[in-house]
């Protein structure tokens, strides 16, 4: 097991009270694997990330029964330690590629100090690397672009050079962070694809964060969907998107734009807004938007693994759920 | 003047001239910056006469371009009969010395503070906020006359009060440009990328920082040496017989009426220091601006 978190919680004192902004959550990646963690904006997908890198702001409390990574536990890591694992072992990639990039050096300069941070080469030895990386993630004239400062590239240019960066040192594992979200269509999908044959020929793990569930269903092998601070559904990608159990997912695919719906027919939309998570909160945390909530709903929810089924978070039996979606999702699903 | 022909013909090779020599600000500001440095670098060289040396004979002489002036003193004598010019070029050592000595001593102290209390933040910035407003509520001179009266005065304590007292704008353009960059995802990257506190203070903040500092301390450099020539002018500054641009005002005030250029040349000198440095801060922050660079 590269990735193994079990029951993490992030909270986060509040003037107005604790915000429990993750709450137990667990899942696992292996080397060559793809996760996807699949949830709307504050659902606590990218804090689960920073969480992992041990990243969170100075106020957040993160617990966890397991977080362990390659079998080495990450909880009572030195900061010392934490730094040499970030960025060697374990990188990320971040959403926002016209500003992660830091604007008085060149890229090379910046690539190169990732290496030299972790390893000891020579500038030459890590220069090269740099170019070699260039080159694999699809930027032509490599020697030219290591001269030049973040300003002088495009936005998926700069998002290519931000995954070139997270290579360099050969990690294990890449949390990318809706790494393709600021980029226009046809960039994602070809930053997408170079991903995915990156991540294939180095063998690494990837945790994929996004609220995208067409990325999802071409990228992932395991899908975790997240709502309001909890998994409410994992599974293999084909289970959850040929058996969604949850309501929330089979709402959110209910959602997605179909070729064969009719023309000029509205697209539909889950209606309210995610709870506040600040102080106690009880229950099922989707009963609010839910069409089949019900009294019992009112009472905190397990996540649960009936047979014949994937891990879901909902009192409704699986067969209901199954007669659910047939009817959200029409007789495709 | 050579300087200015350089700059007329400076159009027609403009693509190939580099950023830099481009900035007319820059250059003219540029020009005046490196005749007044070399004034003071050169002064033993160049000065005629030794600017302590009094003669009692020829006081007052006027300037070269009265009827009554000679080539022997070509900016004439003051009142002691020690030599105008002369006592201009020592006295560029002493502006120069005094503004850029201030300006790093400040620079440290306000930058060190500014950074500190903008990337820690929460009680860190609270204090050092508060010393910061406690700098603000102290009137310079007033400190300055405090601690003259206490050691006397000499070019080391208006060094030393100068420099503990002028880093409050280094201090408040660090701790807000910090501020700012240290939720920039490029700092987040780098945390990421397993960089240590220092590590992403030297490397990510402190380089973004380069172009307000150049900028702030050009200001401060500035400040300082009109600073000194107040102080000087009051008699709280560098002492007599020094020569220093600020007491050379203060010893010609006497002679405004009759003998105005004993006053107007050293005035127009720092005037002339202080403009060219607000000249020069203004165009390296135009052209180290990160975005227009290539």
């Amino acid at each position: 097991m590269l990735l193994d978190v079990q029951d993490l919680t992030i909270d986060i004192p509040t003037a107005s009270g604790v915000l429990h902004a993750v709450q137990g959550i667990s899942f696992s990646v292996d080397e060559g694997e793809t996760l996807c963690i699949v949830g709307e904006s504050g659902c606590g997908k990218s804090l689960t990330a920073l969480a992992v890198m041990d990243l969170l702001p100075r106020r957040a409390i993160r617990a966890a029964t397991s977080l362990a990574f390659s079998g080495r536990d990450l909880r009572g890591l030195s900061r010392e330690a934490m730094n040499r694992l970030r960025g060697d072992r374990i990188a990320m990639i971040f959403q926002e590629p016209m500003t992660s990039l830091n604007p008085v050096f060149t890229i090379g300069d910046q690539m190169i100090d990732v290496l030299r941070q972790h390893r000891k080469v020579s500038r030459r030895e890590a220069r090269d690397r740099a170019v070699y990386l260039l080159d694999k993630v699809g930027i032509s004239s490599p020697e030219a672009r290591l001269a030049q400062y973040p300003h002088q590239l495009s936005g998926g240019l700069r998002q290519r050079v931000m995954i070139a960066m997270a290579l360099m040192c050969d990690p294990k594992l890449i949390l990318a962070d809706e790494p393709t979200t600021a980029l226009d269509v046809t960039i994602q999908a070809e930053l997408l694809r170079l991903l995915m044959a990156l991540q294939q020929e180095f063998g690494m793990g990837l945790v994929l964060i996004t609220h995208d569930l067409g990325i999802v269903s071409r990228m992932a092998d395991k899908v975790a969907v997240m709502y309001a601070g909890q998994i409410v559904e994992s599974g293999t990608a084909e289970t959850i998107f040929n058996d969604p159990l949850h309501p929330y997912t089979q709402g959110l695919m209910a959602c997605l734009p179909a070729p064969e719906r009719q023309r000029m027919q509205h697209l539909k939309a889950i209606p309210g807004a995610v709870p506040a998570l600040v102080g106690a909160i009880e229950g099922c945390r989707f009963r609010g938007r839910c069409a089949h909530a019900q009294p019992v709903c009112e009472r905190d929810v397990a996540l649960r693994e009936p047979a014949g089924a994937h891990p879901y978070r909902c009192v409704l039996p699986a067969e209901t759920s199954r007669d659910n979606a047939r009817a959200v999702l029409g007789a495709g699903a | 003047m050579p300087a200015h022909s350089d700059a007329a013909s400076a159009p027609a090779a403009a693509w190939r001239m580099p950023r830099w020599a481009r900035h007319s600000g820059l250059v003219a500001g540029g020009i005046i910056l490196a005749i007044i440095f070399l004034m003071g670098l050169l002064a033993p060289v160049l000065a005629p006469y030794n600017p302590y040396d009094q003669n009692l004979l020829a006081r007052i002489v006027p300037p070269i371009w009265h009827e009554t002036g000679t080539w022997a003193h070509p900016l004439g004598t003051d009142h002691l009969g020690r030599d105008y010019l002369s006592r201009l070029l020592y006295g560029a050592r002493v502006s120069v010395f005094i503004g850029v000595t201030v300006a790093f001593v400040s620079g440290i102290i306000g930058t060190v503070l500014g950074v500190t209390a903008g990337y820690f933040g929460g009680k860190t910035d609270t204090v050092i906020s508060f010393i910061i407003t406690a700098r603000l509520a102290l009137p310079v001179i007033l400190v300055a006359l405090a601690v003259v009266a206490l050691f006397g005065s000499s070019l080391s304590v208006v060094v030393g009060v100068l420099g503990l007292l002028l880093w409050d704008r280094f201090a408040l353009v660090m701790r807000a440009t910090t501020q700012q960059i240290r939720d920039a995802d490029f700092v987040m990257a780098a945390k990421v990328q397993g960089a240590s506190t220092w590590q992403i203070i030297m490397q990510e903040i402190m380089p973004n920082l380069a172009t307000n500092i150049t900028v702030v301390a050009t200001l401060e450099i500035a400040q300082a040496i009109v600073l000194e020539a107040a102080l000087s002018f009051l008699g709280l500054g560098v002492p007599p017989p020094l020569p220093s641009w600020g007491l050379m005002l203060a010893e010609g005030k006497s002679f405004i009426l009759f003998d105005p250029w004993l006053i107007t040349i050293p005035g127009m000198l720092l005037f002339g220091l202080v403009l060219a440095i607000n000249l020069v801060g203004d165009g390296l922050r135009d052209v180290t601006a990160p975005d227009s660079r290539n």
